[in-house]
């Protein structure tokens, strides 16, 4: 079963932690949106996705990031791809 | 002159607090008060370098804080850089790291203290 986390918490919260922490327990796919891409800049796990448009308007680069940077239309085909879509935290 | 210091905690964009923060700080710059915005947490993230709001709508806050760097002084919390992964150089013009010495004369000295 395919699930995809979504996350808009930035770093340094308990919302933030929870849920990176609960989808790491379920082997779920993460997309970091608004105040959460700043987490992309220290994290390195597989099956993580950070939204372009929020990165950039917070001056975090595409070169800053191991995760794989997607658009909307991007997002919106993992929603519709996923099993189940939790978010957002 | 009457003294002003912001404390602003929170990261821009997420919520209005990094924006309001900025307003309110520049704001009292021009009115004669001495106006002193400090960043902390992850609000140091407001001065980051290269912020880009293209066609958002949100206004580059990045941006505002190096256009009103002339007029107000404009700190940011060393030992909260280094949690956040920054650097100075990742920071705009016009912003000073502190080593906490500069925030602890301000809040002993500032008339209004407002935390954001």
């Amino acid at each position: 079963m395919k699930t995809l986390f979504l996350i808009s918490s930035a770093p340094d919260t308990t919302e933030f932690r929870t849920a990176y922490r609960t989808a790491r327990e379920m082997h779920a796919d993460v997309c970091l949106l608004q105040s959460a891409v700043y987490a992309s800049r220290g994290l390195d796990d597989k099956g993580l996705f950070v939204m372009s448009d929020d990165m950039h308007l917070r001056g975090i680069g595409d070169d800053e990031t191991n995760a794989t940077v997607v658009d909307y239309n991007r997002l919106v085909d993992m929603l519709t791809e996923a099993d189940k879509v939790i978010g957002i935290f | 002159m009457d003294s002003l210091l912001v404390i602003l905690r929170n990261p821009p964009y997420g919520t209005v607090n990094a924006a309001e923060a900025v307003r309110h700080a520049g704001g009292a710059s021009g009115f004669d008060y001495k106006s002193i915005l400090y960043l902390i947490d992850a609000g140091v993230f407001t001065a980051k370098k290269g912020q880009d709001a293209a066609d958002t709508g949100f206004s580059g806050l990045g941006e505002s804080l190096e256009l009103l760097s002339d007029e107000m002084e404009v700190y940011v919390c060393q030992k909260s850089l280094k949690e956040h992964g920054l650097c100075e150089d990742d920071l705009v013009e016009g912003v000073t790291a502190d080593d906490g010495t500069m925030l602890d004369h301000a809040l002993k000295s500032a008339q209004t203290v407002m935390i954001y």
